[in-house]
């Protein structure tokens, strides 16, 4: 009978295993504790922290954000607490959950990238790392690392030399060839790939005529993007054999599927925290209700099943 | 936080202020703005809503009630911001009376605002709640033609002996001339502030307001510039009820 289909939801990113591929997108889960509250954290998958600097980070000055047609803009500025305080803050709470932890960093130069992973590197608590690429360099007037293959390839092997954790590399979306950016992440040693980050873009207010962030543009996520990026896993699946973790725009377990079956082993929740802080339950329980009803049993059987046939 | 229906148009839950308790529930007050306050205003009795809160903090009222006796709190409204002060003009009213047993003057004198006359709520309910009641209109359909600054200088103006504890909501730009002033008499004003807002539970960091840095762990004969430094704080935790005095405009 249905009932009696056991079902497998265990996934492994690089040697990290986890109990389910659901877990939080950066950004939108603060550094954990804040959802403790709304969603049982120790049955996550991972929780993914916001994105952490070597120094705190102030961010933008409001309006940050701006809600557009099945989507959010969002120019928060990567405020962060800094890698030091969060090691001493929020390590320990998040201790609490029986969950791995996976920390987001970035940094403006690659030094800066280097001596981030340097210091979060075997700490206790933390289970991976999560490189954002999507951020500016300062030593190359601020153009976004994660767009320029040559600057990817310098910046993932630094980091790759500091750590021996698992690295996840999160790709920008917002260039011409996500395969190339994606095969020159894994041959610097990327253990795994988060795709998609935010599009970059922008809202106008009609009646003031200036734009509705105070930074001009934003990253785009929510639903709206969903079709973006389910076709970048789709097409990244094809050219690398490190597994990938889809995310943009995950409101369901409709959702999720689509972007396993697409090709990634693990997805992220994020702009659906703001809207209903239990989602990424939600997803886990549907995920192993559509299996048992698939009479499925491994949920990587799953992974990539849309390339074939 | 209020999502009135599901799907992804609107997306996002939307902030509101706890207007009125009432048996067996509560009261929003709203203004059809947008998408979402047209489709409240399409909500039929026994419609389901998903609702996420009580969520930050609330204005304080210790005090300000023992400082009455001298001179009442002096509560400003503009528009719908009303929503955020009623019951706090409600419990002002409760605790005056009991302290003061002044079954006729107990309360807050209410400074309350709007573009015209069709914007403002029932008159007469705020009447009976506050000590003085204060009306004005852009347009002048009802009470005094201005703003609720016009009305705050002449009803607490520069020379005034005793100041009164402030408490105000509304548009920003009221908030900040409300601010400026107090901040010229010395006046202790509380501001309810306003933010886009996404989770509402301090994750998205996106309903910032610059403040001054309180500096507890700084060390002020270290360093001069630390007493000038501010921070961000978020609407939704910290506030929404801020010192006037720390809000950096």
């Amino acid at each position: 009978m249905v009932d009696s289909v056991s079902v497998n939801l265990e996934v492994t990113i690089g040697n990290l295993k986890l109990k389910n591929p659901v877990m939080s997108a950066s950004g939108t889960f603060g550094y954990g504790p804040e959802y403790a509250e709304f969603a049982d954290l120790s049955r996550l998958g991972a929780i993914v922290v916001k994105g952490l600097s070597l120094e705190p980070k102030e961010g933008n000055p409001p309006p940050r954000i701006v809600e557009t047609a099945s989507g959010m803009l969002n120019a928060i500025g990567l405020q962060n607490i800094g890698i030091s305080a969060f090691i001493k803050e929020k390590i320990p709470l998040l201790k609490y959950f029986n969950t791995p932890v996976i920390v987001n960093f970035f940094g403006d130069s690659i030094d800066e990238y280097a001596q981030a992973a340097e210091r979060l590197d075997g700490v206790d608590g933390i289970h991976a790392l999560e490189m954002n690429i999507s951020c500016p360099n300062k030593q190359a007037g601020w153009a976004v690392f994660g767009t320029d293959p040559a600057i990817t390839s310098k910046v993932v092997t630094a980091v790759r030399n500091k750590t021996r954790m698992p690295l996840i590399v999160k790709l920008s979306p917002n260039v011409t060839d996500i395969g190339l950016m994606a095969r020159v992440a894994e041959d610097s040693g990327a253990d795994a790939l988060s795709l998609i980050n935010t599009l970059t873009g922008m809202a106008i207010d009609v009646r003031t005529r200036r734009p509705k962030l105070s930074n001009v543009r934003g990253g785009l996520s929510g639903p709206a993007i969903r079709p973006v990026a389910i076709r970048m896993v789709y097409d990244v699946y094809k050219v690398v054999k490190i597994p990938l973790i889809g995310m943009g725009g995950i409101m369901n377990t409709d959702d999720a599927l689509e972007f396993i079956m697409a090709g990634a082993t693990a997805v992220a929740v994020g702009t659906a925290n703001f809207v209903n802080p239990g989602t990424t339950i939600e997803i886990i329980d549907g995920l192993s209700s559509f299996m048992k009803k698939e009479q499925i049993k491994e949920i990587c059987s799953l992974t990539g099943v849309a390339h074939t046939g | 936080m209020l999502q009135v229906r599901d799907g992804n148009d609107p997306l996002l839950k939307r902030p509101f202020s706890l207007f009125r308790t009432i048996a067996g529930g509560i009261q929003l007050l709203y203004r059809i703005q947008g998408k979402g306050t047209t489709l409240i205003s399409q909500l039929a009795a026994g419609d389901v809503v998903s609702l996420l809160g009580p969520l930050g903090n609330a204005y304080p009222v210790q005090g300000a009630a023992s400082a009455a006796s001298v001179s009442p709190p002096v509560i400003i409204a503009g528009g719908v911001g009303i929503a955020s002060v009623f019951p706090l003009i409600e419990s002002i009213h409760e605790v005056m009376h009991q302290s003061t047993r002044d079954t006729m003057n107990g309360g807050a004198t209410v400074i309350y605002g709007a573009r015209t006359a069709e914007e403002l709520l029932d008159l007469d309910e705020l009447k009976a709640l506050s000590k003085e009641l204060h009306v004005c209109t852009d347009d002048g359909s009802s009470g005094e033609k201005g703003n609720v600054l016009d009305l705050l200088k002449s009803i607490v103006p520069a020379e005034a002996g005793v100041l009164p504890v402030m408490y105000a909501c509304g548009p920003k730009p009221m908030l900040r001339a409300v601010a400026e002033y107090a901040g010229s008499l010395g006046a202790k004003t509380y501001l309810s502030m306003e933010e886009h807002m996404a989770c509402g539970i301090g994750a998205c960091l996106g309903c910032v307001v610059k403040t001054k840095s309180k500096g507890q762990d700084v060390d002020d004969s270290a360093d001069i510039e630390k007493s000038t430094e501010w921070k961000y704080q978020r609407v939704c935790m910290e506030g929404p009820v801020f010192n006037a005095e720390d809000i950096v405009w």
